[in-house]
């Protein structure tokens, strides 16, 4: 059995929404794949090394971002970040509704991140 | 920090070594802070020495700047901003401190512009130009507490 591939993350949230429907619950769990999708695949980039220079106090997450930036990609890490920032109020910020358009930006944003990740 | 009559078209800035510099760029919209450092960094030029923000600013975004040293951040976005200006393709510029609810420890100030007519594919596309840009002209110390976020106007 091979290695399981984020990007089925992806397809997974349009999967929620199509066969699920249109409910802020899916809208808030899709945005979550569709993150972790394009995290995922940028882990995957960062060679293994460069994990030994990962600071204590930082997160996997910043992490990735920083390596994409130290390797002429800042584009993927800011939008990374946009793509996070967005999930997190998916997960968190209960009080503040997630709409059609936030998901249908977030999962415009993690097609284009994955396709520049397919780059690096 | 200098409150601006709103109806002043261009700015002109006392420079700490006695030269008076007029910034050619037109005040516009609702703001009411310029905020102005003196810097220094090797990897521009002497010019570049001077930080302005004609961009409203929060206390708490203020504190952040100077707390991380981000003036850079400012000058350069500031920079940015005035040339997307130009070529229609912004109205604005807002700078924000984003929080991690996941790392508490781990702040970022964030440089968003908003695109004004713009498909978001389109705006995908300009938003790699200017991250590619900005974080080029930045220190590595400062690049690694800023990101760019371009959203629709």
């Amino acid at each position: 059995m091979g290695s399981f591939d984020p990007y089925s993350f992806f397809e997974l949230a349009q999967i929620l929404v199509s066969k699920i429907g249109e409910e802020e619950r899916v809208y808030r769990t899709a945005i979550g794949r569709a993150y972790y999708a394009a995290h995922l695949c940028a882990r995957a980039k960062v060679p293994a090394g460069a994990w030994v220079g990962m600071p204590k106090t930082s997160d996997e997450h910043w992490f990735v971002r920083h390596v994409m930036k130290k390797n002429s990609h800042p584009e993927i890490a800011d939008k990374l970040q946009t793509l996070h920032q967005i999930r997190k109020n998916a997960d968190y910020i209960m009080p503040t509704p997630i709409t059609k358009p936030d998901l249908e930006g977030a999962l415009q944003l993690a097609q284009d991140l994955l396709n520049l990740i397919k780059g690096v | 920090m200098t409150t601006l009559d709103q109806t002043q078209s261009y700015i002109d800035y006392y420079v700490p070594d006695s030269s008076v510099l007029s910034f050619d760029f037109p005040v516009q919209g609702p703001f009411s802070t310029l905020l102005v450092w003196s810097w220094k960094e090797p990897a521009l030029t002497s010019m570049d020495r001077l930080a302005v923000s004609v961009t409203p600013l929060s206390s708490g975004v203020q504190n952040f700047i100077e707390r991380n040293a981000l003036w850079p951040a400012l000058y350069v976005g500031e920079m940015i901003r005035d040339r997307m200006t130009k070529n229609h393709t912004t109205t604005g510029l807002q700078f924000a401190v984003d929080t991690d609810a996941e790392s508490p420890e781990r702040e970022d100030l964030v440089l968003v512009f908003s695109i004004l007519g713009k498909e978001y594919s389109e705006i995908l596309n300009i938003w790699n130009e200017v991250s590619r840009e900005i974080h080029s002209k930045l220190p590595s110390t400062v690049s690694e507490k800023v990101s760019v976020r371009l959203v629709k106007a």
